[in-house]
């Protein structure tokens, strides 16, 4: 023991030498930044920068838009989540079954939007909702009213839905079949022979062991959807969106740090965002366990 | 039974080919779109087979975007951010992995926390920073606010875990250096690792839409994504839709091509849960 320790301390300055490059960038670009960020939500900033204590959350937490931020994410969020975890989870048992082939074939396309810029994507659907797009086109020759996308508050959430739908389900398909992949066989075998049918195996086995794999989705994509920003930018070109039924807290706080120039108040919202993230993390954690890091 | 079996079967190939139509449907579409124009896109009768406007369509974006210049913005700098990005936080996930000293647990505790901070509480102290070092609108600027991935360090430490220590022990008693054993041993080993963190990083720089929408306000070094942007939301001139197409290709075709070519030595089970 005593001979190891020694033995390994003499590599401790190629250590050092070697994590260096990395400690430089992420002390000057990430833990300053983020103390910086931490100070300015307590601060007034113009040309010199005053400690004001608490005023900035409270201007935020007086803000209509920034409630109705947090509000319209958890819209987002109830209208996309059940819909993707459902679909991708029977993605994921289709793909699963022993006898379908074409698994990677199929995992692949599914999992393109996971690796497609954002920005993209929502141009895309922002021609198909155009007035008179392909979407609208479909409708009408199904014999029925052209559909305001991007104009009707309601709408316009339905669009952000339908793309966070379509964005989400291949990175979830992919992260279901490796929680499908790790459940050991012997378990279905033991209730095969208990008489227990497929259906039930189902619901006894297969969703109780992916609950880990379910939760840590729903955590990211609350905490990605706190963060939305390109979405919304794109479909609303840099507005709130119709009666402000698009605006997130990242919209939210782009608009009040670089339009408002208010960095104090837009760094007070920053912040929230990040105790909200670090909550559920935590959450994510002491539920999930360590398991699902790797 | 074979015939429920075999009912069974469509069953499963329907619904699986039903989705995979979904999620490459739009590809196409937007492959197509690129050389029509907005009559056809936006027209009673659309037409999905390939039109006459390809070429029109890029000539307008290049004349209203130097569209070579902002591709070549691009590739600079998802290559550089991507090559530095990557030698880096592979030498950090790997020091992190196998190395034990002082101060070596403190770091992956930041770099752990430094994760759940989303990157939206870092641009106003970033902004703020490089506005004071003169490095808005430039390459540098844009390249460096993501060098220090977290992300890639963790995954690397992961990966680097599995690395025989034993291996680097009879290097040494070789006489090798540490810097050898990782470069000459190391890194060949841990090679489907490195390309699957360096894709991730090579897909957020090329992708990256908030960093550049800040740093940069000079159309002479925007970045695709900022193209696209401007193209949607520009007051001037109605929209293209063609052209707007013609550049979404170029903006997704790269990283889809780089992404099925190195998609064998993807983990994907690995990368599903790193993306954060």
């Amino acid at each position: 023991m005593e001979k190891q320790k020694h033995g390994l301390s003499k590599y401790t300055g190629a250590a050092w030498l070697m994590i260096l490059p990395f400690l430089l960038f992420f002390v000057v670009t990430i833990l300053i930044p983020t103390l910086m960020s931490l100070y300015f939500s307590f601060a007034s900033i113009g040309d010199k920068i005053d400690f004001i204590g608490l005023k900035n959350f409270i201007a935020v937490f007086k803000d209509p838009l920034f409630l109705q931020s947090y509000a319209n994410t958890f819209i987002f969020m109830i209208g996309s989540i059940p819909i993707t975890i459902f679909l991708s989870l029977l993605f994921a048992v289709l793909l699963n079954l022993p006898h379908v082939h074409g698994q990677g074939f199929f995992r692949t396309s599914y999992y393109l939007p996971a690796v497609t810029s954002v920005v993209a994507v929502a141009s895309v659907f922002l021609t198909f909702y155009n007035p008179t797009g392909l979407l609208n086109n479909v409708v009408t020759h199904l014999g029925g009213q052209p559909i305001p996308w991007l104009t009707d508050p309601f709408w316009a959430r339905i669009s952000i839905i339908i793309i966070s739908i379509w964005l989400n389900i291949g990175f979830y398909t992919v992260m279901f079949l490796a929680g499908l992949q790790n459940i050991s066989s012997e378990i279905y075998e033991s209730a095969e022979i208990d008489g227990a049918s497929k259906m039930r195996q189902f619901f006894s086995i297969t969703i109780p062991s992916l609950k880990p794999v379910i939760l840590l989705g729903v955590i990211l994509s609350t905490i990605n959807g706190l963060g939305a920003f390109e979405t919304p930018n794109i479909l609303f070109k840099n507005s709130y969106g119709p009666e402000n039924s698009a605006v997130t807290v990242g919209v939210n706080l782009y608009k009040t740090s670089f339009e408002l120039v208010d960095y104090g108040k837009a760094s007070a919202i920053a912040w929230t965002m990040v105790i909200v993230a670090v909550i559920l993390s935590l959450i994510q954690f002491k539920i999930g366990g360590k398991r699902n890091d790797a | 039974m074979t015939r429920k079996h075999r009912l069974n079967a469509i069953i499963v190939y329907a619904v699986l080919i039903i989705g995979m139509i979904i999620f490459i449907a739009p590809y196409v579409y937007m492959i197509l779109a690129a050389t029509q124009n907005n009559e056809v896109i936006l027209g009673k009768n659309p037409f999905f087979g390939f039109g006459n406007y390809f070429l029109k369509n890029l000539q307008e974006v290049q004349k209203d975007y130097q569209y070579t210049q902002v591709l070549l913005n691009s590739v600079i700098i998802t290559v550089i951010g991507t090559t530095i990005s990557t030698v880096i936080t592979t030498l950090a996930g790997y020091v992190l992995a196998k190395y034990r000293f002082r101060g070596g647990n403190l770091i992956f505790y930041l770099v752990m926390i430094a994760r759940m901070v989303p990157q939206f509480a870092l641009i106003i102290p970033t902004f703020y920073i490089l506005s004071r070092m003169n490095l808005t609108n430039t390459y540098t600027g844009v390249i460096l606010p993501s060098l220090a991935s977290t992300t890639s360090v963790f995954m690397m430490r992961q990966y680097a875990m599995d690395f025989p220590t034993e291996l680097m022990e009879s290097a040494r008693i070789d006489g090798a250096s540490e810097f050898m054993i990782f470069r000459r041993i190391a890194v060949p080993v841990l090679q489907p690792a490195i390309l699957t963190t360096g894709l991730l990083t090579f897909m957020g720089y090329w992708n990256a839409y908030l960093f550049p929408l800040i740093i940069l306000s000079d159309p002479k070094k925007f970045t695709v994504p900022l193209v696209i942007q401007n193209m949607t939301q520009n007051t001037y001139k109605s929209l293209n839709y063609g052209a707007l197409m013609s550049v979404l290709a170029t903006s997704v075709v790269p990283i889809v091509i780089l992404y099925i070519l190195l998609q064998r030595k993807f983990r994907s089970n690995n990368v599903a849960s790193a993306i954060k």
